[in-house]
């Protein structure tokens, strides 16, 4: 749904796979809170989030989407082939990445250039 | 028939003209080259360049180099030149005073005022008291806030200022807003028990109160004495999102002129002295009211006289001669600014210093054009001679520019030093040379920016540059939005980037386009719209421009993107038709000395 019929306010959309506990992505939203930006979690049964990286993107009405599963977060821009993503880093990623990844999120909204400090160390 | 080559060492770039000339002295060029010069333009280190532009010109032409009659090379104008750059002004901060810089995402809105207090040591404040907590890296975002909700039941914490980068997310955790000051990097020199300020602006908008002398009074009570001295601070705010001013007893902003020294002119007839903290356009009068420069000094014991001194020794090895024999015979002083890290900021904040930047030109006694000539002439087996002088060559190969006429001014714009030639209707030829030209705009955007790379600099000064807009499109600094099919790189994504040749290489830098275009902009403006007045009044028989009609714009820097329009449109001011020349109707505003050359030998 888009246009006026859409009545969600416009956010980050971030689908998480529904087994993987909140507190270990915790810093991948307040990445996004810290750029001032509205973000909305959703939990479904995720197996490939690279995959599935489009579906979160599609659907927010920002064109931007994290998608979360046992393993990888993976972000991704509407504008992108499905199998495309921006950024890839692993669950298990230090703190401060998983902040740099949530922040890169909302600058995408923001149009203004990402900050890969830690992101390259993690790659 | 014969063959001729024509060979033009430059500052910065060698060029190589070849023509078939009848017996009747009519010239058919064949082909041209161009390479960069290797060494220092009148050195034995140009050969090489100058074996390969030949080499190319005459694998061009399909000619065999033994086909090749004669080379005449260009007796280089005895002048060379060289930039430096002295900072005249300081801003030193004695007691941490204030934080002036720009976390991308301060918390909060307003304006909060207190005594600075650790929070570690809220318990100790007495009941009612206003205060701003400092919070360092230790702890998270989510203790500061419930600290902060806990003890504003008590006392009231009216600002907070943060080590880390999470002021939007204590903000969002507080049930009375306040604004909070983040990434501060050496918040542990933030002196404690001091009344302090803390000001953040809505988004889009700027500090109003803190870069307000009258705004810090307000706040702080100062008297008519003490206001007076915090209007450096105020003005170290300005155009800033978020600010912090502390008040220490001794506490002090200063903005110093730094004693840089004077530049001492010595012309025929009379000396001028002009101190360099005066500034370019002092500098310039005084240039101006020598007729004939014999030499520049600068006062010894000084920055001044350091500055021209270093380029003096820089010239004398270049051109293996005492120091004491080279004298500077033009200077060219603009006015700039350097981004100074503020002695004694806490979160590592820049001023704006104001400096002078100074292109001087040397006169040497004569290049070593005939030793060139030798070497090349027993390298490549064909008859080498130094040919007319340049100023002259210049103009002859300008006058092949469809729609010229004698009289006629060219003006020279290369990268060492801006010349000027003008050629009567009966042909006869005045001359004059000036520093300052492409390297010195380098210099200035260099340093505008700065960038610390002198290779990016002159990136920026060759090409155009463009927003990528997303991963897709790009906006290139005239307003023209551009798509590809493939995606652009994450790496470039809402950058700015140079346009070069197709390659799009990022700046690391906040600066806005439109300011990155400015800088370059004002930097060309500075250099060579000044120097082509100066120039063409040096050359004018009448001493006033208005006297020219004709002027044709030649060398590496006529080839910049918008040099030449910039020019153009300053001289039309003057009535004068100005314009980038056509060398032969194919060449541009390049080859003017070399097409000179072969069309002036007489030897043949």
């Amino acid at each position: 749904m888009s246009g006026i019929f859409n009545l969600e306010k416009p956010a980050v959309l971030i689908h998480a796979e529904k087994n993987v506990d909140e507190k270990i992505y915790l810093d991948l939203l307040h990445g996004i809170e810290e750029e001032g930006i509205p973000s909305r979690k959703e939990n479904f049964e995720i197996k490939d989030a690279i995959e599935l990286a489009s579906d979160a993107s599609e659907k927010s009405s920002l064109g931007v989407g994290l998608v979360i599963d046992n393993q990888w977060i993976v972000l991704h821009q509407e504008k992108l082939e499905k199998n495309q993503y921006l950024f890839k880093i692993r669950i298990d990623s230090r703190p401060e990445a998983k902040r740099e990844l949530g922040k890169n999120a909302a600058r995408l909204v923001k149009k203004t250039p990402f900050s890969i400090k830690y992101l390259r160390k993690e790659s | 028939m014969k063959i001729l080559a024509g060979i033009d060492i430059g500052n910065a770039s060698t060029e190589v003209a070849i023509g078939k000339k009848d017996e009747t002295g009519n010239v058919v060029f064949l082909s041209s080259s161009l390479v960069p010069t290797t060494g220092i333009k009148g050195t034995k280190e140009n050969i090489h360049g100058i074996y390969n532009a030949f080499k190319k010109a005459i694998d061009k032409a399909r000619i065999d180099i033994h086909q090749v009659d004669l080379v005449r090379i260009n007796e280089a104008a005895p002048v060379i030149g060289d930039v430096a750059m002295e900072t005249i002004t300081e801003t030193i901060i004695t007691e941490s005073t204030m934080i002036g810089h720009n976390p991308s995402t301060p918390g909060g809105i307003g304006i909060g005022v207190g005594k600075t207090v650790n929070i570690t040591d809220l318990n100790s404040v007495k009941e009612g008291e206003d205060v701003i907590v400092l919070c360092d890296s230790a702890y998270s975002f989510e203790v500061i806030a419930k600290t902060i909700n806990n003890y504003n039941e008590r006392i009231n914490i009216n600002a907070a200022i943060l080590q880390k980068d999470d002021g939007v997310l204590v903000v969002n955790r507080l049930e009375k807003k306040i604004p909070i000051v983040d990434e501060v990097e050496f918040i542990d020199k933030v002196p404690l028990g001091m009344m302090a300020a803390v000001e953040v602006s809505e988004p889009g908008s700027v500090v109003d109160k803190l870069s307000n002398p009258y705004g810090i009074a307000t706040y702080f009570g100062l008297d008519a004495e003490d206001t007076k001295k915090v209007v450096p601070i105020a003005r170290a705010l300005i155009g800033n999102r978020s600010a912090v001013v502390i008040k220490t007893p001794a506490g002090d902003v200063k903005e110093r002129r730094i004693p840089a020294g004077k530049v001492i002119i010595s012309g025929m007839r009379k000396e001028v002295e002009v101190p360099v903290e005066k500034g370019a356009e002092e500098i310039m009068k005084g240039i101006k009211s020598v007729s004939f420069i014999k030499d520049v000094k600068g006062e010894k014991g000084t920055n001044a006289g350091g500055m021209l001194e270093r380029v003096k020794i820089v010239m004398a090895q270049l051109t293996n001669q005492d120091p004491k024999n080279i004298t500077i015979s033009d200077l060219l002083a603009v006015d700039t600014f350097i981004p100074q890290k503020v002695v004694g900021g806490l979160a590592g904040e820049f001023s704006q210093e104001n400096a002078v930047g100074i292109a001087a030109m040397v006169k040497s006694d004569k290049l070593q054009m005939e030793n060139i000539a030798k070497i090349l002439s027993e390298k490549i087996g064909v008859k080498v001679v130094v040919g007319g002088v340049e100023a002259d060559m210049a103009i002859m190969g300008a006058l092949t520019t469809p729609g010229t006429k004698k009289p006629l001014a060219i003006i020279d714009m290369g990268a060492g030093s801006t010349d000027a030639s003008i050629m009567k209707t009966d042909g006869q030829v005045t001359s004059i040379h000036l520093a300052g030209a492409g390297n010195m705009v380098t210099m200035l955007i260099n340093t505008e920016l700065g960038l610390d790379d002198k290779d990016l600099a002159e990136d920026i000064k060759k090409y155009p540059l463009a927003k990528v807009e997303s991963l897709f499109h790009i906006r290139h600094e005239n307003g023209t939005v551009e798509f590809f099919d493939n995606q652009l790189s994450p790496d470039i994504l809402f950058k700015v980037v140079i346009v070069k040749e197709g390659e799009f290489v990022p700046l690391n830098k906040e600066d806005s386009l439109e300011r990155i275009k400015n800088i370059r902009r004002d930097a060309k403006k500075k250099v060579f719209v000044n120097n082509a007045i100066r120039a063409l009044e040096g050359v004018s028989p009448t001493d006033n421009i208005r006297g020219i009609e004709f002027v044709v714009l030649v060398g590496g820097s006529a080839l910049d993107f918008e040099i030449p329009q910039l020019v153009t449109d300053e001289l039309s001011k003057y009535g004068i038709v100005a314009g980038k020349a056509n060398i032969r109707g194919i060449e541009g505003p390049r080859n003017a000395v070399a097409t000179g050359l072969v069309l002036s030998s007489e030897e043949l």
